[in-house]
């Protein structure tokens, strides 16, 4: 590491040339030194590129399905209670997130609610990165007993029975079997192996009924994904800065602050943030051990990605598995050639720092409140403990002083986008309708 | 995404590759491979064997112990962080003659010493066409400095090539 920034400081250094920004602050002119080599760096930060092909996911594109998985994110009918949907976490009014410290399904869970804005760029996901699909991604938290606790066969059953989602279903998948067809089913069923009534009732099935609720339950989640892919923002003040940079612009973008761009400079140099939070989703969407312990005890509880490989291997709803729509491909192949060994004890994933000012609590365990906390955090690696020998080494107390983390601090407020469409922000009206009645009948 | 081209080094003598590497910037040079203690990239006694067919172009480095060259060239070229890709390798003698790919067993890896990490994936490494090995899967997930290894198996002996990659 240190070897590293000694080689980055010589080619700072060495560079003569640099470019001074004009701007106004508080009715003053103040200027912001930016090198070469630092605009270089923080161009490849800006501007989320078009949203990649999700080739595991045929329906992934298609205005149907994106209308259906409208409809299933804001269905509480998906959970087993019927009283949770996805924004139970995923609140449009919190920037796809919940506000807490750990989320809270009908259990607490361990973890802090990641935003699901931008998430569709991501490589992996959750903070232990256990499922490599944005659709894989959607179906899990259905099933497990601590957060939604609904089941594939009831989910199924759903489809097949609401005239609504039947129709929006068959405009997308094909056509569905009629509810006297599926009439031997049990009312729940799953085989995951933390449901044991469900699974019990999984095991009753025929393969064939099993396959063809596999196949629904699968098609819900493709759904889903092709609606959260719409769950993008659009130009940050810093993008619009940099954009301004290419252009010759020296004044600076509304939002984007003198402060802010000592702050981006800080993000790329002396700082050294863009190791892990590097390229235009501002996260490598890999796997890191930051020195964050457990909630009630002072050793590294959570596996991180020394479990989540294993999770993912095993997951039938991965990239490379029966249910995609294309297991062939180089992405997907990723998640059999993954390395797996006690140096990912504890990694959690690198969280995109795109809208961060919108996301708190931060860390995987919502320890910290605010973006200060999280930039003392770094400072001093207070508390940190990074759990053996074999673990990476990549972190030094950064030593920043009230100026450089109010700084930094600006640079991460402007990252900020502008929000999705609004249409997709708030439920379509047939699934207002499903809340309500849902809501109606759980109260009586 | 796309995190500009690598700059690739030979291990050996990393100070005056520094200065090489200052160089270059200055004048713009986008991916340079500095050879201290091999033959040069355009050498010709490598460049004039007729049995370098593939890969046409890309990086020559020596085995540390000087028994083998190594050629690969990156598929995309030049190298992008956090991107997946592949490489193409021959190995070769010292005199430039390929080695088919049935005589030895080719391992690669990737790592950065100084993070105390490699890469989070294990490549895989088949044969193409006889001579040329592809190695399939390769991600370089941080910027930084990595080294690049090429361990190559003959008659249970074991030798590594390596070089450094920059990823700025």
């Amino acid at each position: 590491m240190r070897c590293f920034l000694r080689i980055a400081a010589l080619v700072v250094l060495a560079t003569p040339v640099v470019v001074v920004v004009q701007a106004q602050e508080d009715g003053t002119t103040n200027s912001a030194p930016l090198t070469p080599t630092q605009q270089t760096r923080l161009r490849r930060h800006a501007n989320l590129p078009a949203l990649s092909v999700d080739a595991t996911n045929a329906y992934a594109n298609r205005e149907e399905a994106v209308a259906l998985g409208h409809h299933l994110f804001f269905d509480p009918r998906l959970s087993g209670s019927g009283s949770l949907n996805c924004t139970s976490c995923h609140d449009p009014n919190k920037a796809f997130t919940d506000g807490r410290k750990l989320a809270q399904g009908v259990g607490l869970i361990n973890r802090n609610t990641p935003t699901l804005l931008n998430a569709s760029h991501h490589r992996w996901f959750y903070w232990d990165g256990r499922i490599d699909t944005l659709w894989g991604q959607a179906l899990e938290p259905i099933e497990s007993p601590q957060e939604m606790n609904g089941d594939r066969v009831a989910v199924a059953r759903l489809l097949i029975q609401d005239k609504s989602l039947r129709q929006a279903y068959e405009k997308v998948f094909g056509s569905l079997p009629t509810p006297s067809e599926v009439v031997e089913w049990p009312a729940h069923g799953t085989p995951r192996f933390d449901r044991p009534e469900e699974r019990d009732a999984w095991a009753s099935m025929s393969a064939e009924d099993q396959a063809l609720a596999n196949k629904i339950f699968v098609n819900v989640g493709k759904a889903i994904a092709a609606y959260e892919r719409k769950l993008l923002t659009g130009p940050s003040p810093f993008d619009l800065y940099m954009q301004g940079l290419e252009q010759g612009r020296t004044t600076l973008p509304e939002g984007m602050t003198p402060a802010a761009v000592r702050g981006a400079a800080l993000f790329v140099g002396a700082a050294n943030c863009r190791m892990c939070h590097v390229g235009p989703l501002l996260s490598d969407s890999e796997f890191h051990s930051v020195g964050i312990v457990g909630n009630d005890g002072d050793v590294m509880q959570l596996p991180g990605r020394f479990g989540g490989v294993q999770k993912l291997q095993a997951n039938p709803f991965r990239a490379s598995g029966s249910f995609s729509d294309d297991a062939t491909n180089k992405q997907a192949q990723l998640a059999d050639r993954l390395v797996v060994g006690p140096e990912l004890w504890g990694q959690m994933r690198t969280p995109s720092l795109r809208n961060v000012a919108l996301t708190a609590p931060y860390m995987h365990n919502g320890q910290f409140d605010t973006l200060e906390e999280v930039l003392t955090y770094y400072s001093t690696l207070e508390g940190a403990i990074f759990p053996g020998h074999h673990q990476e080494a990549i972190l030094e107390p950064l030593g920043l002083t009230d100026q450089e983390r109010a700084d930094l601090k600006a640079f991460l407020i402007s990252l900020t986008g502008t929000p999705p469409e609004a249409i997709y922000l708030s439920p379509p009206a047939a699934a207002e309708d499903s809340s309500q009645s849902a809501t109606s009948s759980s109260s009586q | 995404m796309s995190i500009g081209p690598p700059t690739i080094l030979a291990l050996k003598n990393l100070t005056h590759i520094l200065a090489i590497v200052y160089s270059l910037i200055l004048v713009g040079a986008a991916i340079t491979l500095v050879s201290c203690a091999s033959p040069p990239e355009q050498a010709p006694a490598v460049e004039s064997q007729a049995q370098i067919k593939k890969p046409s172009q890309g990086h020559v480095i020596e085995s540390n112990a000087g028994g083998y060259l190594v050629r690969f060239k990156p598929r995309p070229d030049p190298l992008l962080v956090n991107e997946l890709c592949d490489l193409e390798v021959q190995v070769m003698r010292p005199n430039g003659s390929v080695i088919e790919t049935d005589k030895v067993v080719l391992f690669a890896d990737a790592a950065m010493p100084h993070h105390g990490h490699g890469m989070n994936v294990v490549p895989q490494v088949t044969s193409e066409d006889g001579d040329v090995f592809l190695v399939d899967g390769m991600l370089f997930h941080m910027p930084g400095r990595w080294e690049l290894y090429f361990d190559i198996t003959e008659d249970d002996v074991t030798e590594r090539a390596q070089c450094v990659v920059f990823f700025e």
